[in-house]
């Protein structure tokens, strides 16, 4: 976790990055599709600007070319080594959604 | 920053003069023999655009802020160099051939690091004015041909010396308003397709060659600009159909030209080096160290795709033996040592007083001499495993004729899984991947092998290899010996 998951409450909830894909060992189209469909909501690419809450970095081999990830998000990155990884993550990024609107509500009530 | 379209379509707009096989070419955008090298180029702007790829294809200009086409930056971090070598492989994967835009690329980081040391000796604004430039090009994503190889004429004499003095680009007029220059350039990768030309010197230059000591932006179609495109290995294949051409849609190397200059008038805001003739040695070493760099990347990428032919036609030709599985790896085992040696001069690159980031000289030339050799031994492994197939198959026309096709199927099809369409196809790829024009490309291109052995020798620190061995030897004291001999020997004469 990176902080608490309160900073910079405004940026996008959920953000999907690529590494680039110089050496892909698999497919990172059919990767970003398949978590969409699991999770049942779209997965926009981060182009700039504010962090996500919540990121979705698909690495496609094992470098460690982003060696800081949890710094590409202000809550939780994700980061897709294979397609294999995908359940998990899809069951993590379903459990950060509901903690993240369980916050939002009680803020609201206060 | 532009996309594929827009590239494209600026493309229309402008006006080159290119001749091509006894005519005048109208439009490199539709016409059938350079539409691919267009093609080829406009995945540098399509692979920007796409989130997949935009961490390696765009970066931050450091001049302005903006986010820019990576082909337009200066290295800002030894990060830019290794992610410049990862996306030049990326798209080498996707295109299978040269997509032009990296000599433009290494042409402007040389130009940026050269500037600002003419300046810093001789109190010229070169360096300004060519930041001002560079923010133009980078603000409207334009592609730059890198124009360094002069014809040269006789190699054994300078420019100065050459019995015709054109065959070098050198500056014939000062003007108040600015400089005009004649000559040629030689081999031009991408320029038929380029926005504009950005030209260097070519060789080291002495006081009698201050003339040919010139650095300048010209438009591709500028009053006095001429190309002539040059002639490669099956490219009239381009007009008959697409499974003989092998690759249709990018084709193969980067569509050269032969570009002359004929009393070109260049504005002083354009001109970014005029007479300092001491930095032309300099200049072209920076300039070949980076371009020397990027062939563990293209080069790698386009070894995944022979490598990927070569491996399908294995399995196209039910061939399971054991010696395939050992040629394809000493290919994997070849590109990969190309790859590794163009992250390790990106690794080990430095930063330059100008503030850009450069390679590491030595180990940009490894990277580069072992393509001359690898990229021929790659390619023998794939014709090797491929088969003879790959040298007799029939013609597209014979193929798509009725009567013919029942007969090539039923008799080149090998292995029942595959189409004998498939096989004939994959085989066309790899034939036109791996001979010829593209094989000759891999030896010349940054440089032929000689020039890297000069640069290899002259950076190797020899010296100090041979105190290693000196000292292990334990010949250290005797080498002093006879060093105090040597001396006092010539003392005495």
């Amino acid at each position: 976790m990176n902080g608490t998951g309160q900073e910079n409450e405004r940026g996008p909830l959920l953000a999907i990055r690529y590494c680039g894909g110089c050496n892909p060992y698999y497919d990172a189209a059919l990767a970003a599709e398949t978590i969409q469909r699991e999770l049942g909501m779209p997965l926009p690419p981060w182009r700039g600007g504010q962090l996500p809450q919540i990121c979705v970095l698909l690495k496609q081999c094992r470098s460690s070319c982003f060696p800081d990830p949890d710094a590409l998000s202000t809550c939780r990155t994700l980061v897709i080594t294979g397609i294999e990884d995908i359940p998990d993550a899809v069951k993590t990024i379903r459990n950060l959604i509901k903690e993240k609107q369980g916050y939002d509500e009680q803020r609201a009530v206060y | 920053m532009m996309n594929r379209e827009q590239y494209i379509e600026s493309l229309r707009k402008l006006h080159p003069v290119i001749y091509l096989n006894g005519r005048r070419v109208e439009s490199v955008v539709d016409d059938p023999m350079t539409r691919p090298h267009v093609n080829s180029a406009a995945m540098t702007y399509e692979l920007a655009n796409d989130p997949q790829y935009e961490e390696l294809m765009t970066t931050t200009s450091h001049l302005t802020g903006h986010k820019i086409n990576r082909f337009t930056s200066i290295h800002q971090s030894t990060d830019d160099l290794v992610k410049k070598v990862k996306m030049l492989r990326m798209i080498g994967q996707k295109t299978g051939t040269c997509f032009q835009r990296c000599v433009g690329f290494d042409a402007m980081g040389s130009t940026y690091i050269t500037t600002y040391k003419i300046d810093k000796a001789h109190g010229t604004d070169y360096h300004e004015r060519f930041k001002k430039w560079l923010i133009y090009v980078q603000d409207n994503d334009l592609m730059i041909a890198g124009s360094m190889t002069d014809p040269k004429g006789d190699r054994s004499k300078k420019p100065g010396a050459q019995a015709d003095p054109d065959l070098f680009v050198h500056i014939v007029e000062k003007r108040e308003d600015g400089i005009v220059v004649r000559g040629a350039k030689a081999h031009q990768t991408g320029m038929v397709n380029s926005h504009e030309m950005l030209l260097l010197p070519t060789t080291n230059l002495g006081p009698e060659d201050a003339d040919y000591a010139v650095a300048c932006a010209v438009p591709v179609d500028a009053p006095g600009v001429t190309h002539i495109f040059g002639r490669q290995t099956n490219d009239g294949r381009r007009l008959e159909g697409d499974i003989d051409c092998g690759n249709s849609e990018f084709a193969i190397v980067g569509g050269e030209t032969l570009t002359i200059l004929d009393d070109v008038f260049v504005p002083w805001d354009r001109v970014f080096m005029c007479g300092e003739y001491e930095f032309a040695q300099e200049y072209v070493s920076t300039f070949a160290a980076y371009h020397r760099q990027n062939y563990g990347g293209c080069k790698v990428g386009v070894a995944d795709v022979i490598i990927g032919s070569a491996a399908s036609m294995a399995d196209y030709n039910g061939v399971k033996a054991s010696h395939v599985r050992d040629k394809l790896t000493e290919m994997i085992n070849m590109a990969e040592t190309m790859y590794n040696c163009s992250l390790g001069c990106s690794c080990q690159g430095e930063k330059t007083e100008s503030g850009a980031y450069y390679v590491n000289t030595l180990l940009a030339n490894t990277v580069k001499l072992n393509c001359t050799r690898y990229m021929y031994e790659i390619s023998r492994l794939a014709h090797d495993i491929a088969g003879g197939f790959i040298a007799t198959m029939p013609y597209e026309k014979d193929y798509r004729d009725p009567e013919l096709r029942p007969l090539i199927d039923k008799y080149l099809r090998a292995n029942p899984k595959y189409s004998t369409e498939e096989r004939l196809r994959m085989g066309r790829l790899l034939e036109n991947m791996t001979g010829g024009t593209a094989l000759a490309e891999s030896m010349h291109g940054a440089g032929s092998p000689e020039a890297m052995k000069i640069m290899l020798y002259r950076e190797s620190n020899l010296d100090q290899k041979k105190a290693y061995a000196r000292k292990l030897a334990h010949v250290e004291e005797l080498h002093e010996q006879a060093e105090q001999a040597a001396r006092e020997e010539k003392a005495r004469e």
